[in-house]
């Protein structure tokens, strides 16, 4: 365990970074990266070395002080194993695969109420030696972000200043007859993952011991399929700049990011175990509606508790970043994460996460309107959509072998 | 149908056409305040002619008003006419009349013969030339029976093998424009176009001329007269790409002198739609930004701009008072109201005209002033009183419930509907008051902001509809042929057959005002008009291009 000072400071710290920058939040983006890839493997390989620093001291205690029949003394506690690696013969390549299914909650109407398409996780990893490891991760989430199918939207038409009505979501009359629409929004976005953790130690007599960090420069490729897409992606009308910006077709689930994580460890115990990350964090180019690329500064905090051999249960809450072609700038997002995760059988397990997450620094969420070019767009259902900030709530049980994403690998 | 003459057509397709003739109209109408300006009408026109670079290349940025729109038609052919019993009825042009062309011709610099022959030739003609038989539906004098009638009795979509159709095409210019090649377009007004539309409207809203069920808000109706008319306008500036804007195309001519008149339209919709339509722009704010955009755009490509306000839509023929004038001879001329019309076509008396205007609550019985915000009047629209004459033709001794989406017998009738299309009340009249002064102050403000003359089109006819024979404007009007022409009343002169754009006369009478503002604007001394040689149809030596205005008395409608 860290020294309790050193613990304390840096979770003031990680926590003042968070308290500061979580104005906004969001979650169905990016923050997934984090909780499915990034953070499982860069904590796993903080735990490990704790976990092997803490044996090491252990057994230099124990030599160091023979047991004294008339003290009493707990027993030493066993190193736990968070579970058992899922390897490849010769153990330098560890996979894990699962499905999952998810069932979105909050305000999304009466539309999108049941559970959303299946997904799949896949992750392969290659242990260079103890410090340096490469992993690629597949990854789906399933969700309906709100405001798509709840509220009224305003309906612009090219060369108008004001909207030239109102359509209601929710496929009511709210805005008259023939007003009402419903979208099928439900999403999968698809994240692919490549990522080189190297783990680093510092030493100083300032620290009560080796500190373990963890440097992940990672490179993010993400895609989805949105329902109401005609081509079976995440191809859909979208505009911005209401009311005179352009209705495009455009990849709205789209995008690519460099990022250098840091993870440090600020709590561990037998049962319990926290880090901090920071993770700069770039587009690879801009799209749709993006106007710039400055840095993003996402930052993830992480508690893990584990009562017993086979449970886990963590919280992981975000302040992070999204940069979607839909964005005009970064999306901040306070997102969370809430799961438990159980280990049926020595090669599977069960995971249930609830994550839920809203942006802070965009106006309302879901379609903030409606733009048509044409007469004709407004009854084929073509016009471009403006969309705010994205909300979603859903619970994801996800079935699988290997190691779930909060175990290590 | 049709009956006596006067033929529209029933059903969606009746208000279909009603709604795209109302909202491409750009308004004409008298207004508040007080006026100033021209006293006397010059006998000749000027015989000066300085000529400056200023007036070297002028360009027209607008709505129908400037780009020469006349009795529902957009035409710039000669010699169109149509057969109704074997007898021709001649379809008059309208483009080479509006008040733009007027200006243009003035400014010109050569003698007026000259400069009305370039005018009409294609290859020349700053105007994008409409052929024949003209986009939209003209409203054509028929003595025979009823004394209008529409130029088109059939489906005016595909009358003439689909004329009017082709206008919503780009490739359809070759069929729709005189001069499709034309590399001299300097008018670039397009009917139907509003204030925001002009800075940024790529293309057509809609690509057919059909009406298109199941959009709500009316919006295949409100944007089908600048979707139909987009690209004759504007079909010669596709080198723009997606730049192109009705603006930047006026731009793209680097003009020294650039007129804009715009806002009409963003009044007209609303009217038309009954106040359901609220795209347009809807405050002085709103308007003043949109304006001083379109300034800006034009003084940074060189041009000097002068600017117009709009008259007061509600004091313009098509809006027909319900209250009762005394004296037909005497108050018909002056002011538009419902009962002189509809007298005209089926004798009815006014206790007709007054059971109508209390089935719909138009009626004001503790009086009202036209042009007011507080104490609005009720009008009968033109659409309105001729649907009445009709209907009465063809079911005697009935009259229509203009509540019905198709008025007929036992038609379904739905309270209210008929708001906009065939009648006004006057708490609508009171909003459509505000907005039209609203709009104007925007106006006015861009000008005064922008530091750009503004020519006062309200005081204009404010000035024709006060009656006041002491009033300049009303003056200059009434002694163009004393005793006989010209008025405000419908069908008195100064406007066309559809009660909202001007006769012949009325675009002189506006061409007259321009000229003066910018020659005071601007120390230019571009000739002033001679409006009453335009009202006889002497202002140049070709009877093909001039002849005497055939919306005023005594050349259009006998009474």
């Amino acid at each position: 365990m860290l020294g309790r000072p050193f613990g304390a400071v840096l979770a003031a710290v990680a926590a003042l970074t968070i308290t500061a920058s979580a104005l906004p939040a969001l979650a169905d983006g990016t923050e997934n990266v984090y909780q499915q890839s990034i953070l499982p493997s860069a904590n796993t390989a903080i735990k490990n070395f704790l976990d092997q620093q803490q044996a090491a001291r252990e057994k230099a205690r124990r030599q160091a002080s023979p047991t004294s029949p008339n003290v009493a003394q707990v027993p030493p506690v066993p190193q736990r194993r968070v579970g058992p690696v899922m390897a490849l013969p010769g153990e330098r390549f560890t996979y894990m695969a699962a499905l999952s299914v998810a069932n979105p909650y909050g305000n999304i109407g009466s539309y999108g109420k049941g559970w959303l398409m299946g997904g799949a996780d896949l992750s392969v990893g290659y242990h260079f030696n103890w410090s340096t490891r490469l992993l690629v991760s597949m990854f789906q989430l399933q969700h309906w972000p709100e405001g798509f199918n709840s509220g009224l939207a305003p309906v612009y038409l090219a060369g108008f200043r004001n909207p030239v009505g109102c359509a209601d979501l929710s496929d009511g009359t709210a805005c008259g007859p023939g007003t009402g629409r419903n979208i099928n929004v439900a999403t999968k976005d698809t994240f692919g993952v490549f990522m080189l953790n190297k783990l680093f130690v510092i030493k100083s007599d300032k620290l009560p011991g080796p500190l373990p960090i963890v440097i992940t420069p990672t490179y993010v490729a993400r895609g989805g399929i949105i329902a109401f897409a005609p081509g079976h992606n995440d191809v859909v009308p979208f505009t911005y700049n209401l009311p005179d910006g352009p209705v495009e077709n455009i990849p709205v689930r789209t995008a690519q990011y460099y990022a250098v994580a840091l993870t440090l460890p600020f709590l561990k115990t037998p049962k319990m175990f926290a880090t901090f990350t920071v993770a700069p964090q770039w587009i690879v180019h801009t799209a749709g509606a993006n106007v710039g690329n400055s840095m993003q500064l996402p930052q993830v905090l992480y508690f893990e508790y584990t009562p017993t051999r086979t449970t886990t249960l963590f919280f992981e809450p975000q302040s992070a970043r999204d940069y979607l072609p839909t964005d005009p700038y970064p999306e901040h997002l306070f997102a969370y994460f809430l799961g438990v995760s159980q280990r049926l059988t020595k090669y599977s397990f069960v995971q249930a996460v609830i994550n839920s997450g809203g942006v802070t620094n965009l106006g309302p969420d879901g379609i903030v309107g409606i733009k048509c070019l044409t007469a004709q767009q407004a009854i084929n259902n073509a016009c471009g959509l403006a969309i705010g900030g994205l909300k979603a709530t859903q619970l994801q049980l996800e079935f699988g072998v290997g190691s779930p994403s909060v175990f290590p690998l | 149908m049709s009956a006596r003459g006067y033929t529209m057509k029933n059903s969606s397709a009746h208000i279909f056409i009603t709604l795209l003739a109302i909202a491409a109209l750009a308004a004409c109408g008298g207004g508040g305040g007080g006026g100033t300006s021209s006293q006397v009408l010059p006998l000749r026109g000027s015989q000066v002619r300085p000529q400056t670079t200023i007036l070297s290349n002028i360009v027209g940025v607008g709505d129908s008003l400037t780009a020469g729109y006349q009795s529902n038609g957009f035409l710039g052919a000669t010699g169109a006419r149509i057969y109704v019993n074997h007898q021709p009825i001649p379809v008059f042009q309208g483009q080479e009349n509006g008040w733009w062309a007027d200006l243009y011709e003035q400014a010109s610099g050569k003698p007026l013969d000259a400069a009305i022959d370039q005018m009409y030739d294609p290859s020349t003609s700053p105007l994008p030339l409409i052929t024949k038989p003209g986009l939209n539906n003209q409203i054509i004098q028929n003595s025979a029976e009823f004394p209008i009638q529409e130029q088109k009795s059939g489906n005016v979509c595909t009358d003439n093998n689909g004329f009017n159709e082709a206008g919503y095409h780009l490739k359809g210019n070759s069929r729709v424009r005189m001069n499709p090649d034309s590399t001299e377009i300097r008018n670039v007004g397009i009917p139907g176009l509003t204030l925001h539309e002009a800075n940024v409207l790529h293309e057509p809203q809609t690509d057919t001329c059909k009406f298109i069920p199941g959009v709500p808000g009316l919006l295949s109706m409100v944007v089908s007269d600048e979707s139909g008319t987009f690209w004759p306008v504007l079909g010669n500036f596709t080198k723009l790409g997606p730049n192109l804007t009705d603006v930047n195309a006026a731009a793209s001519r680097h003009p020294t002198l650039a007129t804009v008149w715009l806002g009409a339209n963003d009044v007209l919709k609303y009217m038309g739609s009954g106040g359901r339509f609220v795209g347009g722009d809807r405050n002085a704010a709103q308007a003043e930004e949109d304006l001083r955009a379109t300034i800006s755009t034009l003084e940074h490509a060189g041009a000097h701009v002068v600017v117009a306000n709009l008259p007061n839509i509600l004091e313009v023929g098509y809006f027909q008072r319900v209250t009762n004038p005394k004296s037909f001879k005497k108050d018909c001329p002056l002011t538009t109201y419902a009962w002189c019309l509809i007298n005209l076509g089926i004798g009815a008396t006014k206790q007709t005209v007054t059971a109508i205007a209390n089935r719909y609550h138009l009626s004001t019985p503790n009086g009202c002033l036209p042009a007011s915000e507080t104490k609005p009047c009720g009008y009968l629209t033109l659409q309105g009183a001729i649907e009445i004459i009709t209907y009465n033709q063809a079911y005697p001794l009935t009259y229509p419930n203009l509540d019905c989406a198709v008025p007929k017998p036992h038609c379904k009738a739905v309270p209210g509907s008929g708001l906009g299309n065939y009648y006004i009340t006057p708490e609508f009249a009171g909003k459509i008051q505000a907005l039209n002064d609203a709009i104007n102050q925007g106006i006015d403000d861009a000008a005064t902001t922008s530091h750009v003359p503004l020519v006062d089109v309200q005081a204009i006819f404010h000035g024709l509809a006060s009656g006041n024979p002491s009033d300049p404007y009303f003056k200059l009007a009434a002694s163009i042929n004393p005793g006989l022409c010209c008025t405000l009343g419908y069908l008195y002169g100064i406007l066309s057959f559809d009660g909202l754009h001007p006769s012949n006369t009325g675009y002189a009478l506006i061409s007259y005002e321009f000229i003066d503002t910018i020659n005071k604007a601007y120390q230019t001394h571009i000739p002033q008009i001679d409006v009453k040689a335009v009202y006889r149809g002497k202002r140049c030596n070709n009877s093909n291009y001039c002849y005497p205005d055939p919306y005023a008395p005594p050349n259009d409608i006998q009474y």
